[in-house]
């Protein structure tokens, strides 16, 4: 793992609405990904996560700030150079794969629309190679291109919604939410399958998620997002094991673990927003310790020293 | 404990597209009184199908096949109109749906959505029916119930719209209450709080609930009783502590093995080889079995009864045959088992 | 461990409680689905049997129209007969074998009339009612999915609808010869405002589903998204406003002649049919030249009414069992 960033994302803004009272969807939000980590979004329904998503992948546009790949602007107006190039390097995986698939195309046009879209194959039996080999790699039989998506499993939907990014030949895959409607069993065969691409494929994923449990097993670095504002970030065991913003520590104790014996008298602790009072004192993001990030004002940051110190 | 809810090897089919689909294949369960059951399964197990038909809320192209749905002296099963189900449904028997967003009507205000079930079952009028709305909304935990009584559901938040369905389901004080993956749908900070609002309501109405969900955390915190169901049929069934830290059934070991808490950085997740059966053909034997690495020959030809492990836990396996041979539980779960002693 | 149920157990095989070799691609049967969306459509609309009945109907109709004047004993449409003993014109026939459904008030045979004005009529309905779907569908799919026009076009449609047909035909046969292409002519450039917008709405409902926006991160230009996305959705109720068009493209003509926009009088149409036969209603005797001709359009009508509905239960998915 390099220490290159593939993705810059600097004081990013997106707002939805009239322009004298907009909303803001994802308010100044800074982090940045490296080369061939896995880095998690993490955050609750209406947080921001899935615009940020879309933001990169420009779906919807930017009102404020930068985001750069490979060093490159790519938010706002770019020429069809670049924009080529990054529909090329970055990819998406979405939520629910019954709506992710369009029925009444074959999985093999599917699979081949990007291949279409940036005619990157020689001859017509180049263009079925590429597919067949494709489905391989993502576990599906070859003979499944013939077949409609309707014809096929959650799993195995995912499967196609997967092969139909590989084929770009992407650098960074964003990846919304992959298994959040997928039965339990399946998920771990779709997780597996996403690290066994990285490694094969040395990609860079974006993971978006709301499940705590999941995100911890397959990231390197976390981030946690509140209301369009990052709260924090670290390395996904630091979070887990020393988290410090409240939001965070909230979070973490509503995972229900399986575990009869804890679970059973645990009582939720919510977050509770009023606890910061940022009216004069607005806060930062700041550095606590090495690579460890916290939204905070100054008050605030005495207070968790203290903490991580005692 | 009082048995109230007792279905007896209950049989439901499918007409789809001319062919027949058995959705659920003999599976039998007992609800005690005052007790949380959960039914664990994924999608394609039955676990919907099998608590509706305690509703009478069965598609059109459904039917009871065989079996019986036993409570208080009836056989529910048997209830072919409408009429007959009037007294059970939301009397008796209420249910929580999953989607929050569909489950309440967008153009009635929610204050008069809950009056409409407090009335549907007791002859009151309209000013004691409004205290008593307003002791409900407070119950299920709705600030400033007087405001909130006025307002649409679109006003509401996703869990506050649950709250909602809840308090709409419990007000006719109600015996039985099913929920169907009721925070599937739901933040996981709002999950938790709507399961113990649930606690909260069973304890003060005393009510038996029976939850319906794919996640084991939600049922650790939730359940006295857990029930394992696989391809229509209940495969384990026992008290908590003993599902979580005494499975036998390799369907058990499976959903156990693939929590993502149990994974390790770098290598694999257990990953359950192939897809569930095809339910619209007849299955020989257990219903496991092709995804089982540890099945037995007789797996494949006859189905397992259910073998009674204590009192109170019982597994439809056939390792569980004193013939069998002794097959050791497999290391994740013995992983998991300790990992989950040694914190207490 | 309690011991089990004996009757099940007790006669099976000592054998059989040996571990079996696990083949890890029985694990992989599924459960393959044989559904294919148009059969499933086929199905349900043969179910309907009066639907069924009148497809058959009109089917029979529009072979019969086309094929018509190459049966032997037709007469021709716009001929004057001529009685041959006394050369007065054969007007105001009742029903006969020379002509079965009798003659008009100048000796026309109205038999071969009634068949060439529903040859005209359909002719009208079908070119107004292809030329609604191609441009309908394809400004208003523009419209619904290019977020940039659908101002520009909304303004346009707003002023567009709101000029009566009526006028504009007026205006049109004024100032072109009245003839079957000015009115079809005419009929076109206002049919076709319904279908567009209909389609717009159906478009704005579905392009921002997943589906769509997975296709505008692979880059798929505009085009293609309509043509392989949005439109194969849109087909089940493209084909009912389609066989809803004809009928009401007859029906405006009809309209329109009874107003006296319509074809001149040497064309023959149902329109100018009916119109003729109205001015007879009052005798009892002459009743029929307006019966035959309201049956013909009344059957045509009815018709392509209830099947349009059939197909549209039928081609939705909904309904599939």
């Amino acid at each position: 793992m390099t220490q290159e960033n593939l993705l810059e994302v600097k004081n990013l803004v997106v707002t939805f609405g009239k322009k004298k009272n907009p909303f803001y969807a994802v308010n100044n939000v800074s982090f940045n990904i490296k080369k061939g980590e896995t880095f998690g979004l993490v955050g609750e329904s209406g947080s921001g996560k899935t615009t940020i998503g879309r933001a990169i992948m420009r779906i919807n546009k930017s009102s404020g700030g930068d985001i750069l790949f490979k060093g490159k602007k790519i938010n706002g107006k770019i020429n069809k150079e670049l924009d080529r190039e990054v529909i090329k390097k970055i990819q998406m995986i979405f939520q629910d794969p019954m709506a992710s698939l369009n029925e009444r195309a074959k999985v093999d046009y599917i699979i081949s629309e990007g291949l279409y879209n940036l005619k990157n194959y020689g001859s017509e039996a180049d263009r079925k190679a590429i597919v067949e080999k494709t489905l391989l790699s993502v576990g599906l039989l070859p003979e499944f291109a013939s077949r409609f998506p309707h014809e096929f499993s959650g799993g195995q939907r995912q499967r196609i919604g997967i092969a139909r990014t590989l084929v770009m030949e992407p650098e960074l895959i964003l990846a919304d939410e992959p298994i959040s409607a997928l039965d339990v069993s399946i998920r771990a065969q779709v997780l597996n399958l996403l690290n066994e691409l990285k490694k094969e494929l040395g990609l860079t994923y974006l993971f978006i998620a709301h499940d705590l449990s999941v995100v911890r097993f397959i990231t390197d670095r976390v981030a946690v997002i509140h209301k369009g504002k990052l709260v924090e970030l670290a390395e996904t065991e630091e979070l887990y094991n020393n988290a410090i913003h409240p939001y965070t520590k909230g979070l973490l104790s509503a995972i229900p673990m399986p575990n009869p014996k804890t679970e059973r008298n645990k009582k939720a602790m919510p977050y509770n927003p009023s606890i910061h009072d940022y009216t004069n004192h607005p806060p930062s993001w700041v550095e606590i310790k090495p690579n460890h990030f916290v939204l905070a004002n100054e008050a605030e940051i005495a207070s968790y020293r203290k903490e991580i110190n005692s | 404990m009082k048995k109230i809810l007792e279905i007896q090897d209950l049989v439901i089919k499918f007409n789809l597209r001319g062919k027949t689909l058995t959705a659920i294949r003999g599976a039998s369960l007992d609800l005690y009184k005052g007790e949380s059951l959960a039914i664990v399964g994924e999608s394609g197990s039955g676990k919907s199908v099998f608590t509706k038909s305690c509703m009478g809320l069965l598609d059109q192209n459904g039917w009871i096949d065989s079996g019986h749905i036993l409570y208080n002296d009836f056989d529910l099963g048997e209830f072919k109109t409408e009429k007959e189900w009037l007294n059970i449904r939301g009397k008796k028997i209420a249910m929580v749906f999953q989607d929050p967003m569909t489950s309440l009507n967008p153009l009635k205000t929610i204050g008069k959505q809950v009056e409409e079930a407090v009335l549907l079952h007791r002859k009151l009028k309209k000013s004691e029916a409004k205290k008593i709305v307003l002791s409900i909304l407070d119950d299920v935990g709705i600030p400033e119930p007087e405001v909130r009584y006025k307002q649409y559901p679109f006003e509401f938040s996703g869990g506050m719209r649950q709250r909602v369905v809840i308090a709409i389901a419990v007000a006719c004080n109600p015996e039985i209450l099913i929920c169907d993956e009721p925070t599937t749908a739901l933040d996981v900070t709002i999950q938790a709080q709507i399961m113990d609002l649930l606690k909260n309501l069973q304890e003060k109405y005393n009510l038996s609930i029976i939850y319906i969900t794919h996640d084991l955390g939600v049922v650790a915190h939730v359940a006295d009783r857990v029930a394992v169901m696989y391809a229509g049929d209940i495969v384990e069934i026992g008290l908590s502590d003993e599902i979580f830290f005494d499975p036998r059934h390799p369907y058990t070991w499976a959903l156990l093995s693939s929590l993502p808490q149990l994974g390790i950085k770098g290598e694999d997740l257990y990953a359950i080889q192939g897809t569930p059966p095809n339910l619209f053909k007849e299955i020989k034997g257990d219903a496991f079995a092709p995804r089982n690495p540890n099945a037995l020959e007789i797996d494949f030809i006859h189905k397992p009864p259910y073998f009674e492990i204590t009192d109170t836990h019982k597994a439809k396996t056939w390792l569980l045959d004193p013939r069998a041979p002794k097959v050791p539980r497999p290391a994740l779960i013995e992983k998991l088992i300790l990992e989950g002693n040694e914190v207490v | 461990m309690r011991k089990p149920i004996q009757k099940i157990a007790d006669n099976i095989d000592e054998s059989l409680f040996t571990i079996h070799t696990f083949d890890a691609s029985k694990a992989e049967q599924t459960g393959y689905s044989n559904y294919s969306y148009w059969r499933s459509t086929w199905q349900m609309f043969l179910k309907n049997k009066v639907a069924f009945f009148l497809m058959v109907l009109i089917c029979i109709l529009l072979i019969f129209t086309l094929i018509q004047p190459y049966l032997p004993y037709q007469k021709l449409p716009t001929e004057i007969y001529l009685d041959e003993t006394t050369n007065m014109q054969l007007r105001n026939q009742h029903p006969s074998i020379e002509h079965w459904f009798g003659t008009n008030s100048i000796g026309q045979d109205l038999w071969s009339r009634i068949w060439s004005g529903t040859r005209t009529s359909l002719f009208i309905g079908f070119i107004v009612g292809l030329f609604e779907a191609v441009i309908g569908i394809l400004i208003g799919a523009i419209w619904g999915y290019v977020r940039k026009l659908d101002r520009i076009i909304t303004e346009i449609y707003n002023v567009w609808n709101n000029i009566p047909t009526t006028i504009i035909l007026v205006l049109l046969t004024y100032i072109l010869r009245p003839c079957l292409s000015t009115l079809i002519f005419a009929m076109c450039i206002t049919g076709w405002l319904g279908m567009a917008r209909f389609v717009r709405n159906l478009i704005v409902i579905i392009r921002d589903r997943e589906y769509n926006l997975a296709s505008r991160c692979l880059g798929t230009p505009t085009g293609r998204i309509i043509y392989k996305n949005l439109l194969p959705y849109l087909v089940s109720v493209i084909m009912l406003r389609l066989a809803l068009a004809i009928p009401a493209a007859i029906g405006s003509e009809v309209f329109l002649t009874y107003i006296g926009l319509g074809l001149p009088v040497d064309i023959p149409s149902l329109g100018n049919l009916i119109n003729e036969g109205r001015i007879l209603m009052m005798s009892p005797d002459l009743r029929y030249q307006l019966f035959f001709p309201a049956i013909v359009l009344s059957v045509v009508t009815i018709s392509f009414y209830v099947i349009g509905n059939a197909f549209a239960d039928a081609a939705d998915p909904r309904n599939h069992v």
